[in-house]
């Protein structure tokens, strides 16, 4: 037996960087009821299966730009392939093509969570629905003999920067932001027909975004902020900005370098708590529900903007 | 059954639009449909150059709520 450890995704030619995790699940559905005569079930039958690939990255530019706020399309053209190394006697990964991977061609790679806290790199939490081409074929194929891609390196990240939103001519700065959290709040679902074990079919019903952002400057909420009854927002005048680190980690790339993300959004933002613990520092949070503007999604992302 | 003709001179006459063009439509498919760049160019890929192209001036021209109803017709 040899060792493995996670090593890369692949979506299309596309191999994203700066994983943190990787998760492929089969999500099996088993039923095992006991009848009359037995406590024991005498019967055991998997009655579903729903694969997922999940995992998480650092690299949100790139993970972004491919996932965009709604989701990528994973299909023959852009296949999503999940990638075991296998270890070697020395403890790395082992050369030639002896590795593992599970390889999808249907599916829906959804960005679930970006999450960004003060002085911390942004983090993306991805998940693909994947599907079968006709509810009898397994959505992922398994191989063992299948050489690793070349990574990318992992130097290019982001943090908290400047935040603003509302409406033109009432526009709030969100000042000392301590943490952002996107749920990208995608509905979307797998679906199968005639007790077929694995799905054929997916649906995008609903996408409800929502923005929870904390900070320490109260003045966000009330009279100069968001007045209680919340306050309604649109891209035009909605900014939030997630900031590149210079690549050798000295500082960050200059603001006016189109190499930073913009995150823009139309909706309603309020503040739901203003909270304190002891005698530590109050923390507002605000939280921003998405909705559409009649042509755009809710979220924009720009993941090569400038931070004006 | 009558077949359907070709024409062999339109499509020769289709043109390709710009790499400033497609990047236009890029950035219309990805904020109207909230997905990523290569999404946007998959999708871009299976429509007419001359509806990129379309697609494309009107996002220049800021009438982006007009290629809602070209990208579903």
């Amino acid at each position: 037996m040899a060792l493995n450890t996670a090593y890369a995704v692949k979506y299309g030619t596309t191999v994203l960087a700066g994983l943190t995790n990787l998760n492929t699940s089969l999500n099996p559905e088993v039923q095992a009821e006991s009848s009359i005569g037995t406590p024991f079930p005498q019967f055991a039958v998997i009655t579903a299966q729903k694969p997922r690939l999940a995992f998480a990255s650092n690299a949100v530019a790139a993970a972004l730009a491919v996932t965009g706020s709604t989701g990528a399309k994973v299909d023959g053209t852009n296949g999503l392939i999940g990638y075991y190394a296998k270890i070697g006697d020395d403890g790395l990964p082992a050369s030639g093509s002896v590795h593992r991977t599970y390889t999808a061609n249907r599916g829906l790679l959804l960005p679930r969570r970006l999450t960004c806290n003060h002085r911390q790199s942004a983090s993306l939490d991805m998940e693909a629905l994947l599907f079968s081409a006709d509810g009898a074929a397994h959505p992922i194929a398994i191989a063992d003999n299948v050489a690793l891609p070349t990574l990318a390196t992992n130097n290019i990240q982001h943090t908290l920067a400047g935040i603003s939103f509302g409406l033109t001519a009432s526009v709030v700065t969100f000042g000392c932001a301590q943490s952002l959290s996107i749920d990208f709040g995608s509905g979307a679902e797998t679906l199968g027909c005639g007790s077929d074990l694995y799905d054929a079919h997916l649906q995008l019903p609903s996408v409800k975004p929502v923005i929870t952002i904390t900070g320490i400057d109260a003045a966000v909420f009330g009279s100069t902020g968001v007045p209680a009854v919340g306050k309604a927002i649109d891209h035009a005048n909605t900014a939030i900005y997630l900031r590149k680190y210079a690549t050798n980690g000295i500082g960050f790339v200059a603001n006016g370098t189109a190499e930073h993300i913009k995150i823009t959004c139309h909706g309603l933002a309020v503040v739901t708590q203003h909270n304190a613990q002891g005698t530590t520092r109050g923390e507002v949070t605000l939280q921003i529900t998405g909705s559409w503007d009649g042509t755009n999604a809710p979220l924009q992302i720009d993941t090569a903007s400038a931070i004006a | 059954m009558a077949k359907e003709k070709t024409n062999p001179a339109a499509a020769a006459a289709e043109v390709a639009p710009t790499a400033a063009q497609l990047a236009s439509a890029v950035k219309s498919v990805m904020a109207i449909i909230g997905c990523g760049q290569i999404d946007a160019l998959t999708r871009l890929k299976g429509l007419p150059a001359s509806r990129v192209i379309q697609i494309a001036s009107l996002e220049d021209a800021n009438k982006r709520k007009e290629v809602v109803t070209l990208l579903y017709s």
